[in-house]
């Protein structure tokens, strides 16, 4: 659905975007993760006709992005990371007013307003001021504004930037049932968290390079070819390390380093706590102990090692799977057997 | 296939809307209507007392006076309201974060461009027509010719075009609408005031040169000069063509010299007649490079 050729965007004497050159498939949902200055924006910018490339190209749906602008904007349907409002208009107003924008014949709009604001649950605000709206709600509202035209393409640049999280939630929800109408979906986020759940397919990106693209899951494996688990627990350190090194799928076991510090260490106490409750709950966070399990099995296996720890007698508090910032990622992307992925 | 630049767009509508919803369009039209009327009552009363015989020459008298001042109040208009209408036209998306939103509608960079100015001229021209029943009274009274009236209508309606388009042009370029405000002013100023000033300290100065004996033969450029300037101003170029009807006849052509270095006179066009076409030409020029702004915005 979407292709880009060598693509290069120049500002002056930084250059945002680097001779990229990925492909998307139609129906997928594919996830461009990097750090603020990765050149994200300026990939949707370009994709959405707003901003022309330097040099390369991009085919949306077969037309090119510099030749048959009218065409890929009848395509694309661009949600950029600021998305503006009109606020002397209502939110029917305001969906009418772009779909007015985009062609739709005026019969048409106030039935496809309805159903738009129906989809992102805003059928009850329709005759409110759109500036009485709270973030999500505008977040929402763009998005079904994005939609007004019935593209194939979606470009949402950052969407979830600034939501709180039952918005983000939400948002994700929607994304998938638009998935389910067939859309194409390209989303920008600073997290790999938030969208690798999400997206069918991964693009990592810094510094106007895509250093790594594919399916999720073989970006996953690539990012992460062990799991890191962290297993909060009471008791025997030594214990749980050896009951953990023998199940299956286990590489290796580490204590952490904040926990093993501390170890039976009562001295640790800080100062000034005379309440006795107050004692009791410092006690307990000190002899909390965590060890990170490096982990080559699957979900299931997983599932089976914490079976295992909890019938040897370790006290599981937590157990849960460890996510890499985006730096480590980037870190590791950047060394040498990485390299080939770009 | 390209849509017309200059239909019915769909930000036409929502600008127009935009200005007839909220209470300031009503509000200028309002004090705009006070203003004129009072200074007409005003006007009327002082001109009345000053010459208490009644009578036709009386009466011509003051449908003159109030015709000049209605005028040069519609030029005022134009000049310093028009503009604050249109200098947050294309800054004021950008600040909304919604200019992106329109850019990639099917919308092309010049109907967005005359979507914003239509409506602003539309509502200049509301205001315009809403004087309509003053100048109606400067008629009823006298002193007025249509032709005074036509070369009235010219001036306005070509400065009415050219300081909207300035205050789109230079919205589209200024990064916010502050400075699109200051600099759409400056200039307006400069044309307006700057080059009336210069009217009122040239003219007697230029009339003096020109009727010197002995004077160069650079005095007939000179004269042509000062005039093609200060028909580029509203109020020169209105005072000028009305004092050139007054005196010679002639409503599209003024007839300078002969000088003592040439006998034969020079034949100009009317200065409104250069105002509307320096002015329009400027406007449609202005509109261009707006549109290509916009194109251009990254």
């Amino acid at each position: 659905m979407i292709e880009t050729r060598e693509l290069t965007r120049v500002f002056g004497k930084t250059t945002a975007v680097d001779r990229l050159s990925i492909q998307i498939e139609a129906g997928s949902i594919f996830g461009i993760v990097g750090p603020r200055g990765a050149g994200k924006t300026t990939l949707m910018r370009m994709l959405a006709t707003l901003l022309p490339p330097s040099r390369g190209d991009a085919l949306v749906g077969g037309a090119s992005i510099r030749r048959r602008t009218v065409y890929v904007r009848r395509l694309v349907g661009y949600l950029p990371d600021v998305s503006g409002v009109y606020p002397d208009m209502t939110v029917g107003e305001y969906m009418a007013f772009f779909a007015a924008c985009y062609g739709v014949p005026a019969n048409d709009r106030t039935a496809l307003t309805n159903d738009l604001l129906a989809l992102v649950d805003l059928s009850h605000r329709a005759n409110e001021s759109v500036d009485k709206l709270s973030r999500g709600m505008r977040q929402r509202l763009a998005l079904a504004r994005a939609l007004v035209h019935d593209p194939q393409v979606l470009l949402l640049d950052d969407a979830a930037a600034g939501l709180d999280p039952r918005a983000r939630v939400e948002l994700r929800e929607l994304l998938k049932e638009l998935r389910s109408m067939n859309k194409t979906i390209v989303v920008t986020s600073r997290s790999l968290a938030e969208l690798e759940d999400l997206c069918t397919h991964i693009g990592i990106m810094e510094s106007g390079h895509m250093l790594a693209a594919g399916e999720s899951a073989l970006i996953r494996a690539r990012l992460h070819p062990h799991r890191i688990i962290g297993v909060k627990f009471f008791g025997d350190a030594d214990m749980a390390i050896n009951h953990a090194r023998t199940g299956q799928g286990v590489v290796d076991v580490r204590l952490a380093a904040s926990h093993s510090a501390g170890k039976g260490d009562a001295d640790n106490t800080p100062a000034g706590i005379g309440n006795p409750e107050d004692e009791a709950v410092v006690a307990a966070l000190h002899a909390l102990k965590e060890m990170h399990i490096v982990f080559a099995g699957d979900y299931r296996d997983a599932t089976e090692l914490l079976r295992h720890l909890m019938r040897a007698g370790v006290q599981v508090v937590s157990f849960s799977e460890q996510t890499d910032s985006l730096e480590q990622i980037l870190t590791g992307l950047n060394e040498p057997d990485h390299m080939n992925a770009k | 296939m390209a849509k017309p630049i200059l239909g019915i767009n769909p930000l036409m509508v929502k600008e127009l809307r935009g200005y007839m919803r909220g209470t300031r369009a009503y509000a200028v039209l309002t004090v705009y209507m006070g203003i004129i009327s009072g200074i007409t009552i005003l006007l009327y009363t002082g001109v009345s007392l000053a010459n208490p015989a009644s009578g036709v020459s009386n009466s011509s008298q003051v449908g003159s006076a109030l015709f000049y001042v209605m005028v040069g109040l519609q030029i005022v208009l134009v000049s310093f309201v028009a503009p604050a209408f249109t200098v947050g036209a294309i800054s004021s998306e950008r600040e909304r974060h919604t200019f992106g939103l329109l850019k990639v509608t099917l919308l092309s960079p010049g109907q967005i461009v005359w979507g914003k100015l239509i409506p602003v001229l539309g509502y200049v021209l509301l205001l315009g027509l809403a004087t309509t029943p003053l100048f109606s009274l400067a008629f009823i009274l006298g002193g007025v010719e249509p032709a005074q009236f036509a070369v009235a209508l010219c001036v306005i309606l070509a400065s009415a075009a050219l300081f909207t388009t300035l205050g789109v042009f230079v919205s589209s370029r200024a990064h916010d609408t502050l400075s699109a405000t200051v600099i759409t002013y400056a200039i307006v100023v400069g044309i307006v005031v700057g080059l009336a000033v210069l009217t009122v300290l040239g003219l007697p100065a230029l009339t003096e040169l020109t009727g010197r004996a002995g004077a160069s033969g650079a005095v007939p450029a000179l004269t042509a000069l000062f005039v093609a300037l200060i028909s580029l101003s509203p109020v020169g170029a209105l005072v000028t063509s009305e004092l050139n009807f007054a005196n010679s006849g002639h409503l599209l052509t003024l007839t300078i010299g002969p000088f003592a270095a040439s006998p034969t006179p020079i034949v100009l066009p009317a200065p409104f007649v250069i105002l509307t076409v320096c002015y329009l030409t400027a406007s449609a020029i202005l509109i261009w490079l707006a549109t290509r702004a916009v194109r251009d915005d990254v």
